[in-house]
Order: C-alpha cells, then sequence, then structure tokens
C-alpha cells in the first residue's frame, strides 16, 4: 500500500511529460485510423465519416498528418474536425480520450493549435490549462492550405470553345485523378479533392454570351440549368455556391458575370481509385440559346496552383 | 519487565513513522512543483524542439521548391548561401513560436556547427555556422544536440569545403539560457 | 544496557524503526525517479528524428537524377554521410539508389548499437 501511495508523488510530473510526448507524436505525425467504408477513400481519411454516432464510432485513431509519410505536415480538414471548427463532431472529452491517450486514467488534456499562415488563430480542445504540475510537449509543423480557388477565367480564349450553333450548351471541367494523386508527387504536395474541398470560380462569363441578334438584342445573361458531376455513368446534382455574388442561389438561374461552386470531397463519396476521372458538366438550356459557352476545362497541376505548406504549431499539455 | 508503558511506546513509534511519512510526502511533493524549468522543457522536450525546427526549415513549402534540386528549402538556401543571419531570424522565430495555451516562455539559446568532410583525405572538418544573442559559448548549462542532413549542390558560399555536390551535417547545441 | 532503566531499549527499538523507515522511503524515491528518468531516456535514445531525417534526405536524392545517376556522385554523398555519421552521431549509415524502369530503389541501413533500421523500398 505505501510504495502504491509513494511511487505516484515521484514520477508523475514526468510521467504527464511521457503521455504528453506520445500525444504529440500520435497527433502530428500519423494520420488517424479508421474503419473502411464506402464513404472514404482509406482508413486515414476518418475526418470524411458521416456526422452520425455509428460511423463516429469507428473512428479509431486521431491523427492530423497528411499521410504517414510526411511527418510534421498537418491536413488542414483534419484539423478542423479534431478541434470541431466549424461545430461538426463534438466529441466528448472521454471520444479524445480513447481514440488519443490509449489509456483507462482520466488525464485531464488540453491540445491547441497556431497557424496564422493558414488562417488558424488559435483552435483548443479540453479544459485551461492549470498554473503547474502538467506534462508538455510543443511540436513544430506546417499546416497544408486548402486547395487554392481554381478561377476559370473566361476572356482567356484557351479556357472555352466557342458554339455559335442553337441549342443546349454544355461546359466540362475535367479532373484526372491519374494525374493528380500521382504518386511521384509528394502527399504533402498533392492536389487531392478526394480528401479536400475544391473551389472552382468562373468569372467573366459575359464574354461567352451571344452578342449576334438572335434573341431579340445581345443577349445579357444566360440560364445555368443544372450542374452535374458525373464519375464512370453515375451523375450527381451540385448546387452552385454563387451566381454573380448572390449566394446560394436555387436553380435554373440566370448567369450574367460568375459562377462559383464548391465541391467537397462528400459530395461524390469519397471512394476514388487512381485511375477515376471526375467531370463536373455545367448545362445551358436556353433556345435560342444565349451562350456560346462549350469545351473543357482541365482541372490539374498546370492549370491549379498547387497548395501551400504554412508554419504552425500545435501544443499539448496533460495533467 | 514489560509492561503497559510498552504499548505507549509503540503507538509513539507509529505516530513517528506517520509524521515521517507525511513530511517527505510534502517535501517531495513541493519540490516538483517549485521546479518548472525540470518540469517544462527537459532534455526531451528540447531535443524534440530542436529536431522539429530544423525539419520545419528543411521542409520546401510548395510542389515547384519541392521538385527544384538546387533549392529545395530553406535551410539548403541558409547553408549553400553561407547566410547566418536569415538562418537566425528563422531559427529563433521556430523556437519562439507558441500557440499560447500555456504562460509558459522558453529562453532557448543555441550553437550552429556545420560538418563537412574533405573527399582527398576523408576528414571531417567544421566550421562555425551561427548562434544565438547569449549562445557564442556553451556554458555550464546541459545542452543538447539535434542534426540535420543538408545537401549541397556545390560548394557552400565562402566556406572552406569541397567544390562538388555533397551533404554536409547541421549540428545545433540547445541549451536553456 | 542492563544498568539502565529499560526506557533505552524502547529508544533503541524505535530508533530501528525509523531507520527501517527511512531506507523504505529512500529505496522507493530512488526508484520512482528512475521511472520518470528512463521514460525521457528511452525518447531521447531512440532516434526516431536522425532516422527520419536520414530518410527524407535520401529521398530527397532519389528526385534527384544527377544523383541517381551518376555512381561517383553517389559514392561521394555516401562517403559524406557515412563518415559524417560515424564521427558526429556515432552511427553507421549506409544507403544507395538505383534505377529499376521508371522507378528507383532504395536500401538504407541505420545502426546506432541501440537500435537497427533497414529499409528497402521502390520510389515511384
Amino acid at each position: 500500500m505505501i510504495p502504491g501511495i509513494t511511487t505516484g508523488i515521484g514520477s508523475q510530473s514526468i510521467d504527464y511529460n511521457a503521455v504528453a510526448y506520445r500525444t504529440g507524436v500520435i497527433l502530428v505525425e500519423d494520420p488517424g485510423y479508421c474503419a473502411i467504408d464506402d464513404d472514404i477513400r482509406d482508413r486515414t481519411c476518418w475526418e470524411q465519416k458521416k456526422n452520425t454516432d455509428s460511423k463516429k464510432a469507428e473512428i479509431q485513431r486521431f491523427g492530423l498528418a497528411v499521410s504517414s509519410v510526411s511527418c510534421n505536415i498537418l491536413s488542414i480538414s483534419k484539423i478542423e474536425r479534431f478541434f470541431n471548427e466549424p461545430e461538426y463532431y463534438n466529441f466528448t472529452p472521454s471520444e479524445y480520450r480513447d481514440r488519443l491517450f490509449f489509456t483507462d486514467i482520466p488525464y485531464h488534456y488540453n491540445i491547441s493549435v497556431k497557424s496564422v499562415g493558414a488562417g488558424i488563430d488559435y483552435y483548443s480542445v479540453g479544459g485551461p490549462v492549470p498554473e503547474c504540475e502538467y506534462g508538455y510537449i510543443r511540436r513544430l509543423v506546417k499546416v497544408k492550405e486548402y486547395i487554392p480557388t481554381a478561377t476559370i477565367d473566361l476572356t482567356i480564349s484557351d479556357n472555352w470553345d466557342e458554339d455559335p450553333d442553337s441549342g443546349l450548351k454544355t461546359y466540362t471541367v475535367a479532373m484526372n485523378f491519374s494525374t493528380l494523386l500521382d504518386k511521384s508527387i509528394n502527399p504533402a504536395y498533392r492536389i487531392d479533392p478526394s480528401s479536400e474541398t475544391v473551389t472552382i470560380d468562373m468569372t467573366n462569363f459575359a464574354e461567352t454570351l451571344n452578342k449576334s441578334s438572335s434573341p431579340p438584342g445581345p443577349a445579357t445573361h444566360a440560364n445555368l440549368t443544372k450542374i452535374e458531376l458525373r464519375r464512370g455513368g453515375i451523375l450527381f446534382d451540385l448546387d452552385p455556391a454563387a451566381i454573380d455574388g448572390n449566394n446560394a442561389p436555387s436553380l435554373p438561374q440566370n448567369v450574367a458575370s460568375n459562377i462559383s461552386l464548391i465541391v467537397e470531397p462528400e459530395d461524390y463519396h469519397g471512394k476514388i481509385t487512381s485511375l477515376d476521372q471526375i467531370e463536373i458538366i455545367y448545362t445551358f438550356d436556353d433556345s435560342p440559346s444565349r451562350t456560346n459557352i462549350s469545351g473543357t476545362f482541365n482541372y490539374n497541376y498546370s492549370t491549379v496552383s498547387p497548395p501551400q505548406l504554412k508554419d504552425g504549431v500545435v501544443e499539448v499539455t496533460v495533467w | 519487565m514489560v509492561n503497559e508503558e510498552g504499548q505507549l511506546y509503540t503507538i509513539e513509534g507509529f505516530t513517528a513513522a506517520a509524521i515521517m511519512l507525511i513530511t517527505a510526502y510534502f517535501v517531495f511533493g513541493a519540490a516538483t512543483v517549485f521546479v518548472p524549468g525540470d518540469v517544462h522543457i527537459s532534455d526531451m522536450q528540447l531535443e524534440q524542439m530542436g529536431s522539429d525546427a530544423l525539419m520545419m526549415m528543411d521542409t520546401p513549402e510548395n510542389r515547384t521548391e519541392a521538385e527544384n534540386p538546387l533549392k529545395r528549402s530553406l535551410l539548403e538556401r541558409c547553408v549553400q548561401g553561407n547566410d547566418p543571419v536569415l538562418f537566425n531570424s528563422a531559427f529563433t522565430d521556430y523556437l519562439r513560436d507558441v500557440t499560447g495555451a500555456t504562460m509558459y516562455v522558453d529562453d532557448i539559446q543555441y550553437n550552429a556547427t556545420v560538418y563537412y568532410r574533405i573527399d582527398a583525405t576523408n576528414d571531417i572538418k567544421s566550421y562555425h555556422f551561427s548562434h544565438s544573442t547569449r549562445g557564442e559559448l556553451i556554458c555550464r548549462e546541459p545542452a543538447v544536440s539535434v542534426t540535420r542532413w543538408v545537401y549541397c549542390d556545390g560548394k557552400p558560399l565562402g566556406s572552406p569545403a569541397d567544390n562538388r555536390k555533397q551533404d554536409v551535417l547541421m549540428e545545433v547545441m540547445l541549451w536553456r539560457g | 544496557m542492563e544498568r539502565l532503566n529499560d526506557e533505552g531499549q524502547w529508544i533503541v527499538l524505535m530508533g530501528f524503526l525509523v531507520c527501517v523507515g527511512i531506507l523504505f522511503l529512500s529505496f522507493i524515491l530512488s526508484q520512482s525517479t528512475l521511472v520518470g528518468q528512463s521514460t525521457s531516456e528511452g525518447v531521447l535514445e531512440f532516434p526516431k528524428d536522425d532516422i527520419q531525417d536520414l530518410r527524407s534526405e535520401i529521398i530527397g536524392f532519389s528526385g534527384n537524377s544527377g544523383i541517381v545517376d551518376n555512381l561517383g556522385v553517389q559514392g561521394n554523398l555516401m562517403g559524406d554521410i557515412s563518415m559524417l555519421a560515424i564521427n558526429r552521431q556515432n552511427t553507421v549509415c549506409t544507403f544507395s539508389l538505383t534505377r529499376s524502369g521508371d522507378d528507383v530503389n532504395m536500401n538504407i541501413h541505420f545502426n546506432n548499437g541501440v537500435v537497427e533500421y533497414d529499409e528497402t523500398s521502390t520510389l515511384p
């Protein structure tokens, strides 16, 4: 009985440091682990699990790294899910303990992250840090930003083909995953739409409008009837994020200048093998047609700037 | 010979033992509280900190940088261009970076040396690269050493190293100042 | 002791008790510091960062065709790494990069007397 009481005293503070160290390693050097299902591409994509109790229970280990081969490079979508910013999974302290500390001892913890470059001012989970007697580790990291917005500027004639014929017009954005996820590119620098949100902005749409007088007078807008995502033979409908600056419009909608589209990996259920191709098809249905747009935009490393890594810091305190 | 007084002595003995145990409990409990230096920044933490800082300086920030064999990272640029000033400011910033969750502030001093090999004689030589404001001399403070390999596409500017493609070793001693 | 009054015996006995108490306590204390020390020593001793650094450096080489295809340059770099590692890290390090088709085969050997690490992998 006496050894039980006293060993605790001597090793407590150092033991906390060891727990903090281990937790820090799991967080920044591991991408996490979860049970596989149809929604996710592989076992490390725990942040794409659906927000239901049974799916949440399938997350077995938290980890913030982009991949197991890129230590200290963190994924911003994992950070947001882990720190619940914005509110999503709402993990309880015991869920954090089970998936991060792997022990029955009810440690108190505070985990925080800051990365000014990546727009993370201060996220934290856990209780306020006491003034003394806690285990501590600080890890320096890089945060992989979101994929920068792909801007399709229609004043650039290479971005679209002119189709003066009357009738339904379609414009395609094609993502080829064998090029995007090529194994020769380090996961830390990949554009990976299967794990990150993609934003596509089509600007200067007026350039494509039909200027001939076939509808009475030159066209001032076109009518966007649907945006579809095609994977193999399967089609999903997508909703635009904004048209001409108006957020969350419902289709069909008139377009005069801009279409902004945000595609979440959840939209097409993450499962993408490296051979897959995804197409996003914009359909304009006017009679006679008010836009001459047609053609394909190839979404790849030469048309989209790759994500940057920004400095950040993670602190783990345990007591 | 034995009378009831013996019982009293035994009780007294137990009391003495209890007092001693309690005193020890408080003394040793108090000792760990008042040594924040040992609690917060043991060698392990310092070493992790230094390795992380060097690793971050050696991580290219985007794909273009990563795939350019000549100028891959900040650390390689510092060593190749022999720019201790840039190294000092970047390294110090990394060492000071905190989220703000704790009130604790470290004061870490460092002294960086570059080790290289002379091909002709197979000797290991070194030159001093950079140090923090009070890092010129490694004093009595216990220091930890962290290292990082740095690839140089030629002779590091103004250094006595060979003029060839080579790998040099950056060694940084770290201690609390 | 027989001539003294018998309280002295009790004092001696109590002294024994106290001594045993102190001994016991100091033993436990030394044990508990050892626990904490060995945890952080274990961390310090395991060369996680050294191995990660060596790997990332050699993977960096593999992306540079001037190193993979030029055995002279590769030999030089290997000389640098193994000599510096022996001198500064007390570690035996060797590596090789060979091209096979589009891929590069990488071999790493690392041994610092406590931890041995060998890796053979194919880099695209």
